[in-house]
């Protein structure tokens, strides 16, 4: 009985990052998320569906070679990502995260972080999650939802803005938290921003009348941001403005968008500390996207152009209470609240009140394991011009082992 | 002109108060001890919630962001959530290995280095027991090590830091003597604890623990495991349950209600308690309750 003791003592709140390592060696750490789904709809229905003015069925992009594979019915292995970073010297952090699938092994994040540069200034290079918004600068693990906000998934796509490029951000000298963030990004992203060249080319594959998107040189997508915070009691309360910009190049073979786009995000987030373990935390955040430019479509011999134009705008609104140190609840719901898409000014009616609500319940044995089931109603997708509501059911185990440093507030 | 922008140069250094940030209240108080006037400190977690779980607060940040000097302890009690505040506070003096960054873990001599290192035993840390705020014998070193700090970022008050320490170092050990003293008569005493905060102060008191509420560290108490330790408790009549302000109360009160034990609420840091707003004060209290 007194054995089983000797050893447990007290020790560390979060995935801990031991700082000074042995030998030099970085910290590592394999965080892994198994899954069962269940939808109310058959696994062909779902590849039908779509976001009308946002997204195309998966059976479409599959067409096209876009296959984004994601979750099935029935067992998943959603994730394996594989995190390394340590100091580089004393100026420099490397953090480099490999995001594993099943037959795939991708460099999310690899970037050098300088270790403060003096006067409130830090630089970040390399491949990374831009600093906008609430939740883009944070891994999925990190997440109280599995699944995107809608919003993220429409205007930014499964991955969020994850870019290659170089961010500077300044920490002002005040007692109030107050940050400034400007990032110059190459402009790689599946659904508001691209700078690659490409050609439509008609169904018959005459070359001579395909048409070119502008040419434009990378990088070519400029964000920015700021972020306050204020504590009263209790009370957390941080606020965000992000604003992205940048050449929208958009190749979907049969058709693309030549032009640009304009992102406004504000993100609001209330934490109410109850006590050491428990939390109520109330976050939302808003997004408002422009795109302008030309719309070429691939015809039997010939490619048309037509002036477009979208202005659409949508937000989640969730709230997670932490009850102690082992369980969570949170519902969120999300909304697309403008859809405006007009050809040469003729407005396209795309549907506009695109809704979606998730409830979740966590369990986590200790910091590094975790249980969560989740149910979702989702009123958001469409198959043709049909809306095709349905529901589901997650049961997810997201695991770590390893050391991973601690994740910011 | 050169000389009066030197001569003004020097006035605003004297009379800038030294910034200095500390993770802990106890660490606060070292720091006023040692730094008195010159010195103006802040500390992050509140001491009435447990010392691992501190929310990385955005204010936090910029607090940091103002410091010359940043006091942790170390040994990985706060590396859930410093890390994260350092990284972000765009402060370089503060970063571990900066001119501002002093980690009382380096100059104490830690306890329970674990042999085997696996999560499948708890939260348990390489370093070793990282609660030594309570280790009486070890707090002069920790002075010390503060004063260091203070002399690197501000070498014009160094003699004055040095002569504060001296005095505080001397006091302490006059009512270092009178306290251990006074809780001699506990040696030999079994104690149950509600997670290992207090070993430092049984290693010198000469107490050991027999049980936890924890089935491991940081693992919240199950049914039975508490039945296990009502029997530990019973069968070796231990007398005495030890449990900090921020430990939940369901726990505790089940294992005093099946045993009679005596619970004691022990400060595990500076302010956690009434009565024990600054080190010496909080020793005094220890001994009081322990000892009434």
């Amino acid at each position: 009985m007194r054995t089983h003791v000797l050893f447990s003592f007290a020790a560390a709140a979060s995935l801990m990052a031991a700082e000074p390592t042995e030998k030099f060696i970085p910290d590592i750490s394999l965080i892994t998320d198994f899954g069962y789904l269940h939808n109310s709809l058959d696994a062909h229905q779902m590849e039908l569906l779509e976001m009308p003015g946002f997204t195309h069925a998966a059976a479409e992009e599959a067409e096209h070679g876009h296959d984004h594979g994601g979750a099935a019915e029935g067992f998943n292995l959603n994730y394996a990502e594989l995190v390394m970073a340590a100091a580089v010297d004393h100026r420099f952090d490397l953090l480099t995260a490999f995001h594993l699938s099943e037959d795939s092994f991708e460099v999310e994040e690899a970037y050098i972080r300088t270790r403060g540069l003096g006067g409130g200034l830090d630089m970040k290079a390399g491949k990374f999650l831009s600093g906008i918004g609430r939740i883009n600068p944070h891994h999925p693990h990190a997440w109280s939802f599995d699944a995107q906000p809608l919003i993220y998934n429409a205007f930014l796509g499964e991955h969020g803005l994850l870019e290659k490029g170089v961010q500077m951000t300044w920490l002002a000298p005040s007692e109030t938290y107050l940050l400034l963030g400007v990032e110059v990004l190459q402009g790689e992203n599946e659904m508001s921003f691209g700078s690659e060249t490409f050609t439509i080319l008609p169904e018959d594959g005459n070359t001579s009348v395909g048409v070119e998107s502008g040419e434009v040189t990378a990088p070519a997508l400029a964000t920015a941001f700021i972020k306050t915070s204020v504590d009263t009691g209790d009370l957390t309360t941080l606020v965000g403005l992000s604003y992205l910009s940048g050449a929208s190049r958009i190749n979907h073979e049969d058709h693309g968008f030549d032009g640009t786009a304009t992102i406004i995000a504000a993100d609001l987030t209330l934490k109410y500390f109850l006590n050491s373990y428990s939390q109520l935390t109330w976050q939302s955040e808003y997004m408002q996207r422009r795109m302008e430019g030309t719309q070429l479509v691939q015809g039997a011999s010939s490619v048309t152009q037509a002036n477009l134009e979208k202005e659409q705008a949508g937000y989640y609104t969730q709230l997670v209470y932490r009850m102690d140190k082992s369980w969570q609840a949170g519902v969120r719901y999300d909304a697309i609240t403008q859809n405006s898409v007009t050809v040469n000014g003729a407005d396209q009616n795309k549907p506009e009140a695109l809704t979606r609500t998730t409830l979740n319940l966590d369990y986590n044995p200790s910091h590094f394991s975790r249980l969560r089931i989740s149910y979702t109603q989702d009123d958001s997708q469409y198959e043709e011009d049909e809306k095709r509501s349905f529901q589901s059911l997650s049961v997810s185990f997201n695991m770590a082992i390893g050391t991973h440093g601690a994740h910011s507030f | 002109m050169r000389a009066l922008l030197t001569l003004l140069a020097l006035g605003l250094s004297l009379s800038a108060k030294v910034e200095v940030v500390t993770s802990y209240a106890y660490i606060a108080d070292l720091v006023r001890q040692v730094g008195g006037e010159q010195v103006g400190v802040t500390y992050l977690a509140k001491p009435t919630q447990d010392p691992h779980y501190v929310v990385p607060k955005p204010s936090y940040v910029a607090k940091l962001r103002r410091a010359d000097l940043l006091v942790v302890n170390g040994g990985g009690l706060e590396v859930g959530w410093m890390p994260p505040l350092i990284r972000q506070s765009g402060n370089p003096e503060v970063h571990p290995g900066g001119r501002g960054y002093v980690d009382l873990s380096a100059s104490v001599t830690m306890i329970e280095k674990p042999e085997v290192l696996s999560r499948a035993e708890g939260d348990v840390h390489p370093e070793g027991n990282p609660h030594f705020a309570l280790d009486m014998a070890q707090v002069p070193r920790m002075a010390a090590a503060v004063t260091e700090g203070l002399c690197r970022v501000d070498t014009i008050h160094c003699d004055t830091y040095r002569r504060n320490e001296a005095a505080f170092t001397q006091k302490w050990k006059d009512n270092l003597a009178r306290w251990q003293a006074r809780l001699a008569p506990l040696k030999g005493t079994e104690v149950v604890q509600a997670h290992r905060l207090f070993d430092y102060l049984l290693l010198q008191t000469g107490m050991t623990t027999v049980a936890e509420l924890e089935p491991l560290p940081g693992v919240p108490p199950t049914a039975s495991h508490l039945e296990a330790v009502i029997r530990i408790i019973q069968d070796r009549h231990v007398p005495l349950l030890l449990t900090s302000v921020y430990f939940p109360e369901g726990a505790v009160r089940l294992v005093k209600e099946k045993t009679d034990i005596r619970v004691v609420q022990l400060p595990h840091d500076v302010a956690s308690l009434e009565g024990c707003d600054t080190l010496d004060a909080m020793m005094e209290t220890i001994t009081k309750v322990l000892v009434p």
